[in-house]
């Protein structure tokens, strides 16, 4: 996942995708740590957070997988299976 | 080389496939398989999956990819992820047209590029599917029960926030990418999120259940 301009985005979103990048490389960042970086947002950030883990980690089909940014380069065979 | 392409690569491939550089265009094919992968599983019918395999779908949509590689090249306005999914999409919907006919359903599909509707995210799949990784009993037990009050959760939205959550948490789309994908522009995307959440937050709160395992 790239970062992409926060220009005219709603500034919850912005930090909650830079929480969600952090998170699907395995930090568990607090949201304490978010609260401090981010204080105008605080109450949104405690309020939506639990929310927006318990998403991220439920709405799965498999959780033990690879994270989309992370993906493994697949064989040439495999590559030319998906081809054909 | 690493596993992980990085964004110049991805781009030098890109480039490249656009040049008609066949190995260029299978790395980046390999690449988003995966994704593709997910967005097949939980996009497709339930009565179509037990005559085709997402595999299916996905090698329909790369054939239509290496057939149109010159158009996206003429004109890469989008990015080419979501140009890939949206000829794996039409593939699904084709599917959905040739095995369901009128069954096929006809409300809250998702507005996707160019006008033409993909399928909404299945519910019934993930009710079939949200199983994943358990290691004993009780935490299958406590985990089926988080997962199908989400499932409830997410039943209960306007379509259009629980398609922007599927985009941004499932298919792990970004904000752009998801705008693209719904036909909004980026600032509408975002706020779109937001209040999505917000209202998940507050029908999970209904449900006594608005917190994650960790936090």
């Amino acid at each position: 996942m790239t970062v992409e301009s926060s220009v005219d985005r709603d500034p919850f979103e912005v930090v909650a995708e830079g929480f969600l990048i952090r998170f699907r490389k395995g930090e568990r960042p607090s949201i304490k740590e978010y609260v401090s970086l981010y204080p105008e947002l605080a109450a949104r950030i405690h309020e939506l957070f639990p929310a927006l883990v318990r998403v991220e980690q439920d709405l799965t089909l498999n959780p033990g997988r690879a994270p989309f940014n992370q993906p493994v380069r697949p064989s040439c065979s495999e590559i030319a299976r998906e081809e054909l | 080389m690493s596993a992980t392409p990085t964004p110049s690569e991805t781009l030098l491939r890109i480039e490249k496939a656009t040049q008609g550089d066949p190995e260029a265009l299978g790395l980046l094919l390999g690449q988003y398989r995966d994704q593709l992968r997910r967005m097949v599983v939980l996009r497709l019918d339930p009565r179509v999956k037990g005559r085709v395999d997402a595999s299916d779908v996905i090698q329909e949509g790369y054939l239509d990819a290496m057939r149109r590689i010159g158009e996206y090249a003429k004109e890469p306005s989008t990015p080419f992820y979501i140009w890939l999914r949206f000829l794996v999409g039409q593939r699904i919907v084709d599917l959905h047209r040739a095995h369901l006919g009128a069954q096929a359903r006809e409300v809250g599909r998702e507005v996707s590029l160019h006008g033409n509707p993909m399928p909404e995210a299945s519910t019934h799949t993930f009710a079939t599917h949200l199983l994943g990784k358990l290691t004993s009993p009780s935490q299958a037990a406590i985990r089926a029960e988080r997962r199908s009050q989400l499932q409830n959760a997410l039943n209960s939205m306007d379509p259009i926030d629980r398609e922007i959550l599927v985009l941004r948490h499932y298919e792990q789309l970004t904000n752009g990418e998801s705008a693209m994908v719904l036909g909004l522009d980026k600032s509408a995307a975002s706020k779109r999120y937001t209040r999505a959440l917000e209202r998940l937050k507050e029908i999970l709160s209904t449900l006594n259940d608005g917190h994650s395992e960790e936090y």
